[in-house]
């Protein structure tokens, strides 16, 4: 059954095509120089993500159902997490879900704290999350550093992106 | 050598200035005799009109779909038509259609077996056209070219004529669920039930006309669709215990009908709340029961460019009268028990809202009848009826998001009426025409159906995220509806955005307003393009809005306005007792160099302290005395002044030089917010045409008359601006997303303040 529930969202990603598209997610980034960690958060269409999660077999309707249940949001961070990462001299860096919300706009923003980490002059991010299940999906970072915004696409061809900072940066 | 030195600085700078404010001639077609320069159809606009007689079946047992259909078809047109090109749709689903060959793939697609099912996936779908003839029977002779169908005419049919005839075919409905489309079937595994969408469903004549010829791109998924206008008399064959909602009125609701269905339809039709023509105890009948006799409902429609129905035995219906100027509409829903308790309580009243908002802001809802038809995911309109998602739990529950997500499709669909429904775009070439117009007066009511109610697309700062940074992958508004990049940000956001700049910013809402329904008066009832829409804007409301349509519809560019610099001056008032006070006080209070201070203490007596000899007429003068030649002069300065001059001099404003450079590249008004320090603030709104020189960076002086503390450029979040971090002097930093979870993390929700509230009332 859940089987046949992945095929059926799979298909329907592929031929539908509906007067609602929006296969977008943005994420916002920040290195927070006090705690060294990255900051960050993921904005993603609620039904997007909710049948994405389906499809990965994480027992979950209403993403608004779960607010409270910390080994459910544990799943959540797992299968987002393989749709965004962080590289640092070759070591990926590890972030804990510390929370999210449902807009009532239909978007629903997750928020990620890192690991402690020494941030160097290149970091290698992948964005794919979602890619995979709707061939139209295209994301956007915006990585925030010394108060300026750096943004960049990723999409079907260019899920990996190099961001270069430059510590004299204003 | 000098003068080509001074050529060539200049060239470059002339060129920009060119491309951001040059006027559209080179980008619009020539005005004519079929589309004026004004944006209205020209003294010999035509259009060609389609008339359809339809009869159609649809087998519950097996889900297939027979019709058959006389087409008369009327060339308006100056020319003589060889051939006639007719839409097929469904043949999207043929086994080798374009729409699944071009599909992009990758090994890594296929993960696992479901993956390899899914592209192993069959379904028998498509036209199977059986015949075309004449009316009288003789076959004609026709070729099917994937989703278009040529007829071959024996003889031309010349300019004012017409043509009759038949069509006959069947298909197998597509299950919605399984295959996706914007039509279909849904079942219901507990009560076995079917519920039929059906649209796209008949051979459909082409647009002809004087931009396109045959408007015959292939159907690939994505570009809607365009059809001509015509009037429909369709006969729908379906299980007998089917309710049925079509475009058009019914006609036969005597035999269709039972007599009390018939007396709350006559109730429903003037009140002022939804009345239940099927109740759902009703509807929950018919599902157990399973009649398998048919009956026919015929229904007609008159002006309309496509028909589309829904059937089921599961269907609840509901209807309430809405009256536009006088005129009396039936707003209706079609929808199973699975849609309760949210359709039964919004549905109707959310079509009756959205034709008085859009009646408000296009043209009067001309159209007899509006429904919305509950559909599980999706959101598809046709002219009439629409196909809307929005389903709550099994256990009656729904999240906000549901509900909004409800409210928002059922007005976007609803609100397809009037484009392209009515105001009759091209799809297949624009998308933006058709959604961003209807996304932009969708927005418009939302706000008028709920206050703050949380609109996902049409304010400004909404579409920031999508324009900000990289302009690699994305597309200009201005691309064909197949080969748009971010289809729903770029054909429904950013459209619906920029008629809200326009509205909001650029022209005011009065301009704006009364342009924007001049347009839609001009094109109800036919097929405006790009250049109808861009030049009518612009004829009604003498602005000149060429570099807004280059900016936001012929390129990527963004909104990034950065607050560079301010600089802080003040008038020479010449009067002595004035500028030499004011000189003694900068000169007290500027900085000191650490050595003359210490040296204050440090050295008890310096020579000249010890020995006043030493001072001369230049030690001894007091530079900030105000003596008689001081007088004297400024008294010969104010007698060459007028009395205006005098009085602009005692007002002792402050001058400020403002620097703002353009580093998104996009063309935009500056909206300028100076506060004061009593705190006080005021706006200042400079024209877009400040950048109409071509550079990047401009300055601009402001003269005021209260000291100013800070400064805020776009305060009211209506440009787009995509970086807010370079907007304030001095220097104010947005929060991020991630901290203002945590700024709200820290306090209570607004249930535990209640909680709070109710202990201390205790």
């Amino acid at each position: 059954m859940r089987f046949l529930s992945a095929l059926v969202l799979l298909l329907s990603s592929i031929h539908i095509s509906l007067a609602h598209e929006y296969y977008f997610a943005f994420a916002e980034a920040q290195y927070n120089h006090s705690t060294k960690r990255i900051e960050l958060s993921l904005s993603v269409s609620t039904h997007d993500i909710e049948h994405y999660l389906q499809d990965r077999g994480v027992k979950v309707k209403e993403l608004e159902d779960f607010q409270s249940d910390t080994l459910m949001q544990k799943e959540f961070s797992i299968e987002l997490l393989k749709g965004i990462s962080f590289s640092i001299n070759n070591s990926v860096v590890d972030y804990k879900l510390i929370g999210y919300q449902v807009n009532k706009n239909g978007l629903t923003d997750f928020f990620f704290q890192s690991e402690v980490i020494e941030l160097s002059n290149e970091i290698k991010v992948r964005f794919d999350l979602l890619m995979n299940q709707y061939k139209e999906q295209q994301n956007k970072l915006t990585f925030i550093y010394n108060l300026k915004k750096h943004t960049y696409p990723f999409t079907q061809i260019n899920k990996e992106q190099i961001i270069h900072l430059d510590s004299n940066e204003e | 050598m000098k003068i080509v030195y001074t050529l060539l600085a200049l060239m470059p700078l002339t060129l920009v200035a060119q491309s951001k404010f040059a006027q559209l001639d080179q980008e619009l077609p020539t005005p004519n005799e079929y589309r004026n320069a004004a944006g209205a159809p020209g003294h010999h606009y035509y259009q060609q009109k389609a008339d359809y007689k339809i009869n159609v079946s649809i087998n519950d047992e097996n889900q297939v779909l027979k019709g058959d259909e006389i087409i008369t078809y009327t060339n308006n047109s100056p020319d003589q038509l060889d051939y006639l090109w007719l839409q097929l749709d469904q043949n999207i689903y043929s086994e080798n259609s374009d729409n699944k060959m071009i599909d992009i793939e990758k090994m890594e697609d296929f993960k696992n077996i479901g993956d390899v099912k899914k592209k192993l996936f069959y379904y028998d779908g498509g036209f199977k056209i059986d015949e075309i003839t004449t009316v009288s029977g003789q076959k004609m002779k026709y070729f099917i070219n994937k989703t278009m169908m040529r007829i071959d005419l024996a003889k031309p049919l010349k300019s004012k004529e017409s043509i009759s005839f038949k069509v006959k075919w069947w298909y197998n409905v597509n299950d919605r669920m399984a295959v996706g489309g914007r039509s279909g079937y849904e079942y219901f595994e507990k009560d076995k039930n079917y519920l039929y969408t059906i649209a796209q469903w008949f051979p459909r004549m082409c647009v002809y006309n004087d931009v396109t010829g045959w408007q015959n791109k292939q159907f690939l998924g994505r570009g809607e669709f365009t059809l001509p206008f015509g009037d429909y008399e369709v006969n729908i064959t379906v299980p007998i215990d089917h309710i049925v909602g079509a475009t058009g009125e019914l006609q036969n609701a005597t035999q269709i009908l039972s007599a009390k269905q018939r007396e709350r339809f006559t109730k429903a039709a003037t009140a002022n709340e939804p009345v239940l023509i099927v109740t759902q105890d009703e509807a929950i009948e018919a599902e157990s029961k399973k009649e398998t006799k048919t009956k026919t409902w015929t229904f007609k429609a008159t002006n309309v460019r496509d028909f589309a129905f829904a059937t089921s035995r599961k269907f609840i219906w509901d209807a309430q009268g809405v009256e536009i100027n006088g005129k009396k509409i039936l707003a209706m829903s079609y929808y199973p028990k699975e849609g309760n308790p949210l359709w039964e309580k919004y549905s109707t009243k959310l079509v009756a809202h959205t034709l008085k908002t859009y009646s408000k802001h296009t043209v009067d809802y001309p159209y007899p009848v509006a429904i919305s038809v509950h559909a599980k995911w999706i959101g598809m309109e046709y002219p009439m009826i629409c196909f809307n998602g929005g389903r709550p739990e099994e256990d009656g529950t729904y999240s906000e998001d549901t509900k909004y997500g409800m409210w928002g499709v059922i007005i976007h669909e609803v609100g397809h009426n009037f484009f392209p429904m009515i105001i009759n775009s091209d799809e297949r070439q624009w998308s933006w025409m058709d959604e961003g117009l209807n996304t932009f007066v969708q927005y418009l009511t939302e706000q008028e159906w709920e206050r703050g109610y949380p609109s996902r697309r049409g304010p400004a700062y909404l579409i920031a995220d999508y324009m900000r940074g990289d302009k690699k992958g994305l597309s200009p508004i201005m691309t064909n509806s197949e080969s748009i990049l971010q289809f729903g940000n770029n054909a429904y956001g950013k459209p619906a955005t920029a008629l809200n700049i326009l509205r909001e910013t650029i022209m005011g809402r009065e301009l704006f307003d009364y342009a924007f329904k001049t347009y839609c008066e001009r094109w109800k009832f036919k097929h405006p393009t790009p250049a109808d829409f861009f030049r009518t804007m612009e004829d009604a409301s003498a602005v000149d809005l060429d570099w807004f349509w280059r900016g936001w519809f012929y390129s990527t560019d963004n909104v990034d306005v950065s607050l560079e610099k301010v600089r802080y001056f003040q008038l020479n008032t010449n009067n002595p007792e004035i500028e030499k006070q004011a000189l003694k006080e900068k000169d007290v209070s500027k900085d000191q160099f650490i050595g003359d201070t210490r040296n204050k203490t440090l050295i008890e007596k310096t020579a000249n302290e010890n020995d006043p000899t030493l001072d001369d007429f230049y030690k001894k003068r007091n530079i900030y005395e105000v003596d008689a030649l001081d007088r004297l002069e400024y008294d010969k300065f104010k007698n060459k002044l007028t009395p205006d001059e005098s009085k602009l001099l005692a007002e002792n404003n402050h001058f400020y030089e403002l620097t703002f450079k353009n580093i998104g590249g996009l063309v935009t008004p500056l909206i300028v917010r100076f506060t004061y320090s009593d705190n006080t603030t005021e706006v200042v709104r400079i024209p877009a045409e400040i950048w109409v020189q071509g550079q990047d960076v401009v300055s601009k002086v402001f003269i005021l008359k209260k000291e100013v503390v800070s400064v805020r450029v776009d305060p009211f979040l209506e440009t787009a601006d995509t970086d807010l971090n370079n907007n304030s002097w001095p220097i104010e930093i947005e929060p991020t997303r991630y901290q203002l979870f945590q700024q709200n993390k820290l306090n209570e929700n607004p249930m535990q303040r209640q909680k709070r509230l109710e202990e201390i009332k205790k």
